[in-house]
C-alpha cells in the first residue's frame, strides 16, 4: 500500500487519533469512590489537577450530564454563549419577565457551573430583587424560596467552596426574618413542609424544630455549621475569621430576638439564649486571625492586659526606676495638660469636628510616646540585660498593637455587647421581664390600659389583674435592676429595644388619659444616661420632664407658645367651607 | 402579555401596497441601470443597450408564460432532491432527540411551566427549520451548476422563472413537511409535559380532614369566605391550596353546581364548596362524590394551560394626571422599561382611560356576563399594609357622539384588589348600576343600565381605571386591560404560531434560492445568515445606529477605544472629529438600509401569543403573510434575472 495515497493518510490519521486517545483517557480518568465514600481510584493526573484547582467536576458522581452537554454544544464558544445569556437575563429582569429570567439563569449555570459568583449573584437577584417586584407577599415568599432552591443546585457542583453555603445561611436567615414581611415569611416558613423536606437533602431538619414549628434562623445556623464543617475538612476558607466564626452564634441570637416579639418568652427561649451565650463564649475563646494575619481572641482582653502588665514589670525590673525617671524628666510629651485630659474624658459624640481631630492627634502622640517609652526604658537596662530588655519592649509594643486592633474587631461584631446580652437574656429575671413586656403589649393590643377584674370561668373567683401600664412598669423595674448590673447594655441593642418599649408606654399613658411623661418611670435613669451619651431616642430626660410638668402646672396663658413660624396674614381669605 | 403593536390589516394593506408599488418601480429602474452599467463595462454601451433590452424583452414572456405545471414539476424534483439528501431526516432526528432529552434542560418548576415548554419547542423548531431552509436552498443550485447537472434541466423547455419558482416552492414544501411533523410532536410534547393531576394530601379526601383557616399560624391570607383549607399532593413541581368557601345566596337563587353541603339561614342558604387556588395560569376543577357518608373531594386534571383567549383591546389609552391634564404617558416610577405608565392613587384626578370602539353584544355572543381581564403593575411609594394588595377601581362611561348636547351614562366605580403579575378576571354584568348625567352635569336618572344597549349604544365605551390607595401607584399599558370575547381552539392557535415560523422559513428559502443563482454556497450562507441577523435584530440594530446613540458609530467608537475616552464625553471639535462623524453617518446607513430590506422577523414570531395563551388574530398573520409573499416574489424576480446572467439557459 502506498503510504502517500489519500486513503492511507486517512487510515494513519485515524490510527494516530486512536493512539492519542488512550493516554488522554488515562490522564482524564475521573475519581471514583466506593459506597462508603472511600476513594477507589484517585483518577488521572488531569482530573486530579482539575480537582486541586477547582476547575471542573473531577468525580464521576459530580458530573452533571446536562451541564457537560451544554458546555460541549457551545463548540468552544462558551464565553460568547455566557455573554448572550447574561444579556438575556438582564433584559428579562428589566422587562419583568421573571419566568424567563429564572430559566435563563439556570441555563447560565449549566455552562458556568463552577463560577460561584454566578450562583451567588443570580440567586441574590431572584431572592432579593425579583421577590420585591411582587405585591403579594406569598408570591414574594415563593421567589425568595426559588433563589434559595437555585443556590442549592450549585452545592454539588462546588464542593470545594463554602461561599454558596454561606449565602444560603444569609438568605434563609436574614432574608426571611429581617424583611418588611418577616412576620408573614416566618409563619409561611414554619408550615412549609415541602421546603423543609427539600432543605433536608442538605441539612438535618430535625435540628430546626422549636415548640412553634421549624425556625428559619435554625436553618441558617445549620447552613453555617455545614460551612464550618467544610472548612474543617480542608475546603479553603474564603471569609475573614472574625465574620466567618460569628455566624453560628449570631443565628441563635437572632432567633432569640425574633421569637421574643412573636411568642410569650418561655423555657425554650431561655434555653436558646443559654445556647447562644455558650456559642458566643466559644467564639470569644477561639484563636482568630485578623486582617494583618495576627492571631487574637475576642474574649482575651483582660488576660492580654495582665500578660502585658507582667511583661512590663519584667522590663522595669531589668531597668529599675527608669520608667519613672523618663516619665518625669525626659518624656514631657506624656504629661497631659488639663485641656488634654478633658479632651480624652469627653465622649466622642459630644466633640465637634475640630476637637475630634485634636483628640485623634493626641491619641496618636500618646500611642507613639508609649511605644517609645518602653523602648527607652529597655535602653536604660544594664548592658548584660539589654538584649532581653529590648525583646521585652518589642513584645509589649507588638501586643499593644494587637490589642488595639482587636478592639476594633470586637466593635465590628459588638462582641462584648452580645456576650452580655445573651447572658442577661438567659437569666430568670430577664425571662420574667420579657414575659411582662409581652403581656403588656398583648394588653395594649386589647386596649386594657389599667387594672381590670378577671372572673375565673370555672371557679367564679374574681381577681384584679394589672393593665398594660402597670405591667410595663413592672417589666421596666426588673430591667432597671438588670441594667444596673450590666451597665454596658444600656447603650447596645438591648437599650434600643427597651427605649422602643418606653415609647410604647408613654403612648399608652396618653391613650389612658394620664399625664404623658413621668420621672417615676423605672428606666428614666437609662433614658438620661443614653441622652447624655448622645443617643437620640426622642424621649424626655428627667430635666425635660420636670420642665414639662412645671409648664403643665402653669395657667395656659403663661405656658410657652409652640414654636410655629407660619402665621396667617391679616388679609387671608375666609375659609370657603 | 406585552403587546406593542396592534396591526389592522385593512388599514395597513392600502398604504402597504402603494409602498410596494413604489419599491417595485424603484427596484426596476435601479435594476435596469445596474444591469446596463455591468453590461456596458463588459460589452460597451451600445451592446449593453441591446443586451439589457433583450433581457427585458424576454422577461415579459417568461413571466407571462410561466407554466404552473412545469413549476410543480421542478418543485417535485427539488423535493425529491431534499429527500435524497436526507437532511429532513437529520433535522427531524435532532429535534426528536432534543425533545426526548429536553426535560434535562427545562426548568419548569415555576408557576408558568407552560411558558417554558412552549418557548422551548418554538425556539428549537425555529432554529432547526431556518437552518434547514438555509442549507437546502444554498447548496442546491450551486451544486447543480458545479456538477453540470443543471444542464439536464435547462436544456429542457423550461423557463428561468420556472426553475427559480420551482426550487423555491419545492424547498418550501420540504420545510413545510418538516415543520408539520415538528408541530405535531411539539404539541404532543407540550401536552404530555403539562398534563398532571393532584389528590388531596389528607388521610381521606373529605371536609372533616381539612384544617380550619388560621392566618396567624400559616401566614397565608385566606380567600374571602374561606373556613378551612388543605393542600394537594405535589406534582409537576407545585401543589395547590384547596379552600372550603362559605357562600351565602338567597334561597331563590340558583345553587352552585358543586357543593359539599348547605345550611339554611332564613331567606338565605349558605353553601360550602371546595375551591382550588390557581398556581400561575392553571388550576383544577373539583369533583364531589356524595355517594358515601361524607362527600369525597377529587380534583380533575389541569385547566388553564391550553387556552387561546380572544381579546378585545381598547383602540386608545390616555392617561390623566393628578391635575386632570390629559397625557400620552403615565407617571414614571423610575423603571428602565417604559412599557407601562403609572397612575397615582388617592384623592386625585389621576386615572387611565381605555376607549373601546365597535363594542357590541355580537362580539361577545350576547353573553350576560362579560369577562374583563387585567394585568396590572403596582408600585408602592411606601410599604403600607403588607397583608393587603393595592386597591384599584374601574368605572364605565358612555362616549356620546356630541358631549355638548347628549347625556352620558356613568357606572358606579367597582373597587377591587390588584394582583400584580397575574391575569385578573372580573365578570362584568351587562346590567350595571349607574347614573345618566346630562351635559350640564345634572343627574337625569339612576338605576341599572345595559352595558351594550345604554353605555355602548353607539359602539363606543370608556373604561376608567383608578388607583384607590393614597400615594400608591398602579401601572398599566394598552394591552393590559381587555374584554375576553371568546376562547379560540388551542391546537389551531398552535398551528398559527407555527405558521409564523413557516413564513420565516419561506423568506429564508426564497432568499437562499435567489442568491444561489448568482453566488457560490459559502457566500449564499453568509448572505442568508446576515439576513437572519438583520431580520431578527432589526429593532436592536436600528437602535444601535440611531444618530443619538452614545459613543457614535463604528469609526468614532474605534477612536474612543484607542484614545480611551468614555462614551459620554463629546469628541473635541476639530476637522478630524468632523471627518469621523461624517464617516460614521455614511457607514451606519448600510446596516440601517439592510434592516429595511429584510423583513422584520419579530413581526412573524407569534410565539408570545401562544406562550401567554392569546389567540393570534387574523390581522397579525395576514399582515405577515402579505409581507412574506411580497418578499418571496421579489426574491424570485431577483433570482430570475441573476440566473439569466449565468447564460445557462437560452
Amino acid at each position: 500500500m502506498n503510504l502517500s495515497s489519500p486513503f492511507a493518510k486517512k487510515i494513519l490519521y485515524v490510527a494516530a487519533i486512536g493512539v492519542l486517545l488512550v493516554p488522554l483517557s488515562l490522564i482524564s480518568r475521573p475519581t471514583t469512590r466506593t459506597r462508603d465514600n472511600a476513594v477507589r481510584d484517585p483518577g488521572g493526573l488531569l482530573s486530579q489537577l482539575r480537582y486541586q484547582h477547582d476547575l471542573a467536576q473531577a468525580k464521576l458522581s459530580d458530573i452533571d450530564p446536562t451541564s457537560e452537554t451544554a458546555k460541549l454544544s457551545t463548540l468552544g464558544l462558551r464565553g460568547l454563549a455566557v455573554a448572550i445569556l447574561w444579556m438575556q437575563a438582564i433584559e428579562a429582569k428589566d422587562t419583568e419577565n421573571y419566568e424567563a429570567l429564572s430559566s435563563t439563569v439556570h441555563a447560565l449555570t449549566k455552562i458556568q457551573p463552577n463560577f460561584v459568583k454566578v450562583w451567588e449573584y443570580q440567586a441574590h437577584n431572584l431572592t432579593y430583587n425579583v421577590a420585591v417586584e411582587f405585591d403579594d407577599y406569598e408570591n414574594r415568599y415563593e421567589w425568595v424560596k426559588r433563589g434559595i432552591q437555585f443556590l442549592t443546585e450549585g452545592i454539588p457542583l462546588n464542593r470545594r467552596d463554602h461561599r454558596i453555603i454561606d449565602s444560603l445561611g444569609a438568605f434563609c436567615g436574614h432574608k426571611i426574618s429581617n424583611s418588611d414581611e418577616k412576620v408573614q415569611y416566618r409563619r409561611l416558613f414554619r408550615r412549609d413542609e415541602p421546603f423543609h423536606a427539600e432543605m433536608g437533602k442538605f441539612v438535618n431538619i430535625d435540628n430546626l424544630q422549636t415548640p412553634y414549628g421549624p425556625d428559619n434562623w435554625l436553618l441558617a445556623y445549620e447552613w453555617y455549621d455545614l460551612s464550618e464543617t467544610m472548612v474543617r475538612q480542608g475546603v479553603p476558607q474564603r471569609r475573614k475569621d472574625i465574620l466567618f466564626y460569628q455566624m453560628k452564634p449570631a443565628q441563635l441570637r437572632n432567633m432569640g430576638l425574633s421569637m421574643q416579639d412573636e411568642f410569650r418568652p418561655d423555657e425554650f427561649s431561655q434555653t436558646n439564649w443559654q445556647r447562644a451565650h455558650q456559642l458566643w463564649i466559644e467564639y470569644g475563646d477561639r484563636l482568630l486571625r485578623n486582617e494583618l494575619g495576627t492571631l487574637f481572641r475576642m474574649d482575651a482582653t483582660d488576660r492580654e492586659l495582665e500578660e502585658i502588665e507582667s511583661l512590663r514589670q519584667e522590663l522595669d525590673q531589668l531597668a529599675p526606676g527608669a520608667r519613672e525617671k523618663i516619665l518625669t524628666e525626659t518624656a514631657p510629651q506624656l504629661q497631659l495638660t488639663p485641656a488634654d485630659q478633658q479632651l480624652l474624658d469627653t465622649p466622642v459624640d459630644q466633640l465637634d469636628d475640630q476637637s475630634l481631630m485634636q483628640r485623634r492627634a493626641l491619641e496618636i502622640r500618646l500611642g507613639q510616646a508609649s511605644r517609645r517609652l518602653n523602648f527607652d526604658v529597655s535602653q536604660q537596662a544594664p548592658a548584660a540585660d539589654r538584649r532581653r530588655a529590648e525583646e521585652l519592649a518589642s513584645e509589649i509594643n507588638q501586643r499593644l498593637t494587637v490589642l488595639a486592633r482587636g478592639d476594633r474587631d470586637r466593635d465590628v461584631v459588638q462582641y462584648g455587647n452580645w456576650k452580655d446580652q445573651t447572658l442577661v437574656e438567659s437569666t430568670d429575671e430577664a425571662l420574667r421581664a420579657r414575659q411582662m413586656e409581652y403581656d403588656a403589649s398583648e394588653l395594649k393590643r386589647r386596649s386594657i390600659f389599667d387594672q381590670y377584674e378577671m372572673v375565673d370561668p370555672l371557679t367564679g373567683e374574681r381577681r384584679i389583674e394589672p393593665g398594660a401600664l402597670e405591667t410595663y412598669e413592672k417589666s421596666f423595674a426588673v430591667w432597671a435592676e438588670i441594667l444596673d448590673q450590666h451597665p454596658r447594655l444600656r447603650q447596645g441593642p438591648l437599650g434600643d429595644d427597651l427605649m422602643d418599649a418606653v415609647r410604647d408606654y408613654y403612648g399608652l399613658r396618653v391613650a389612658a388619659g394620664k399625664e404623658e411623661f413621668t420621672t417615676d418611670m423605672p428606666l428614666q435613669a437609662v433614658v438620661d444616661f443614653r441622652a447624655a451619651h448622645g443617643e437620640s431616642d426622642e424621649l424626655p430626660t428627667t430635666e425635660a420632664v420636670e420642665e414639662y410638668r412645671g409648664d403643665q402646672r402653669r395657667p395656659a396663658s403663661q405656658r410657652p407658645r409652640p414654636n410655629i413660624d407660619f402665621e396667617f396674614p391679616d388679609d387671608a381669605p375666609a375659609d370657603q367651607n | 402579555m406585552v403587546v406593542e403593536d396592534f396591526p389592522n390589516f385593512l388599514d395597513w394593506i392600502g398604504p402597504a401596497l402603494l409602498t410596494f408599488a413604489l419599491v417595485v418601480g424603484a427596484c426596476a429602474v435601479g435594476g435596469i441601470c445596474l444591469g446596463f452599467l455591468v453590461a456596458a463595462i463588459r460589452h460597451g454601451p451600445a451592446e449593453a443597450f441591446y443586451s439589457v433590452a433583450g433581457v427585458i424583452a424576454r422577461a415579459g414572456p417568461d413571466f407571462l408564460h410561466t407554466s404552473p405545471r412545469r413549476v410543480l414539476t421542478i418543485a417535485r424534483l427539488a423535493l425529491k432532491e431534499t429527500f435524497r439528501r436526507r437532511v429532513l431526516l437529520v433535522a427531524f432526528s435532532i429535534f426528536a432527540l432534543a425533545l426526548l432529552f429536553g426535560g434535562w434542560f427545562l426548568n419548569a418548576q415555576g408557576e408558568h411551566p407552560d411558558r417554558i415548554y412552549i418557548s422551548f419547542v418554538m425556539w428549537g423548531t425555529q432554529i432547526l427549520v431556518l437552518l434547514l431552509a438555509m442549507l437546502i436552498s444554498a447548496f442546491s443550485l450551486p451544486e447543480d451548476i458545479r456538477n453540470h447537472t443543471i444542464y439536464t434541466v435547462v436544456t429542457k423547455p423550461v423557463r428561468s422563472t420556472e426553475i427559480v419558482l420551482g426550487r423555491i416552492l419545492g424547498f418550501i414544501a420540504a420545510g413545510t413537511l418538516l415543520l408539520a411533523a415538528m408541530g405535531v410532536i411539539s404539541l404532543l410534547f407540550v401536552w404530555r409535559g403539562l398534563s398532571h393531576s393532584h389528590t388531596l394530601d389528607l388521610p381521606a379526601p373529605v371536609e372533616s380532614e381539612f384544617s380550619a383557616v388560621d392566618e396567624a399560624a400559616t401566614g397565608r391570607r385566606p380567600s374571602a369566605g374561606a373556613i378551612s383549607e388543605a393542600w394537594t399532593t405535589e406534582n409537576a413541581g407545585h401543589r395547590h391550596l384547596v379552600e372550603i368557601i362559605e357562600e351565602v345566596r338567597p334561597r331563590s337563587a340558583v345553587p352552585p353546581t358543586e357543593f359539599l353541603r348547605s345550611e339554611p339561614r332564613g331567606d338565605y342558604v349558605a353553601y360550602y364548596r371546595p375551591v382550588v387556588r390557581q398556581v400561575g395560569s392553571h388550576s383544577h376543577s373539583v369533583r364531589i362524590d356524595k355517594s358515601g357518608d361524607e362527600p369525597r373531594i377529587a380534583l380533575t386534571s389541569d385547566r388553564g394551560f391550553f387556552r387561546a383567549r380572544v381579546p378585545v383591546y381598547a383602540s386608545e389609552l390616555v392617561f390623566v394626571d393628578r391635575a386632570g391634564e390629559v397625557k400620552d404617558r403615565g407617571v414614571s416610577v423610575g423603571d428602565i422599561w417604559t412599557y407601562r405608565g403609572y397612575i397615582d392613587g388617592g384623592v386625585t384626578l389621576s386615572r387611565a382611560e381605555f376607549l373601546f370602539d365597535n363594542f357590541t353584544a355580537e362580539r361577545f355572543a350576547h353573553a350576560d356576563v362579560i369577562p374583563l381581564e387585567m394585568t396590572l403593575a403596582v408600585f408602592r411609594s411606601h410599604t403600607g399594609s403588607i397583608r393587603e394588595h393595592i386597591k384599584a377601581s374601574i368605572q364605565f362611561e358612555s362616549v356620546p357622539d356630541d358631549p355638548q348636547t347628549q347625556p352620558k351614562y356613568v357606572s358606579e366605580p367597582m373597587e377591587f384588589e390588584s394582583d400584580e403579575h397575574q391575569v385578573q378576571v372580573k365578570g362584568i354584568e351587562r346590567a350595571l348600576p349607574g347614573e345618566l348625567i346630562g351635559p350640564d352635569r345634572k343627574r337625569l336618572a339612576s338605576g341599572y343600565f345595559d352595558l351594550f344597549d345604554d353605555f355602548a349604544a353607539n359602539g363606543r365605551l370608556k373604561l376608567v381605571l383608578r388607583c384607590v390607595d393614597q400615594n400608591q401607584y398602579i401601572g398599566v399599558a394598552k394591552a393590559d386591560v381587555y374584554f375576553r370575547a371568546a376562547d379560540g381552539m388551542y391546537a389551531w392557535n398552535f398551528a398559527k404560531a407555527y405558521f409564523g415560523i413557516w413564513l420565516q422559513m419561506a423568506i429564508i428559502t426564497a432568499l437562499g434560492v435567489a442568491l444561489s443563482t448568482l453566488l457560490n454556497t459559502p457566500v449564499v450562507i453568509l448572505g442568508v445568515v446576515c439576513a437572519i441577523i438583520f431580520g431578527f435584530f432589526s429593532g436592536d440594530i436600528q437602535q444601535l445606529v440611531a444618530p443619538q446613540a452614545e459613543g457614535g458609530g463604528p469609526v468614532e467608537s474605534l477612536v474612543r477605544l484607542i484614545t480611551q475616552k468614555n462614551m459620554q464625553e463629546p469628541l473635541e471639535a476639530s476637522f478630524f472629529s468632523t471627518l469621523v462623524k461624517e464617516a460614521d453617518k455614511l457607514l451606519i446607513k448600510i446596516p440601517e438600509a439592510m434592516t429595511h430590506i429584510v423583513p422584520n422577523f419579530a413581526r412573524m414570531d407569534f410565539s408570545n401569543h401562544l406562550t401567554y395563551g392569546y389567540n393570534i388574530d387574523a390581522n397579525r398573520w395576514l399582515t405577515a403573510l402579505m409581507v412574506t409573499i411580497s418578499f418571496c416574489l421579489g426574491a424570485a424576480v431577483l433570482g430570475y434575472f441573476c440566473l439569466r446572467t449565468r447564460e445557462l439557459a437560452g
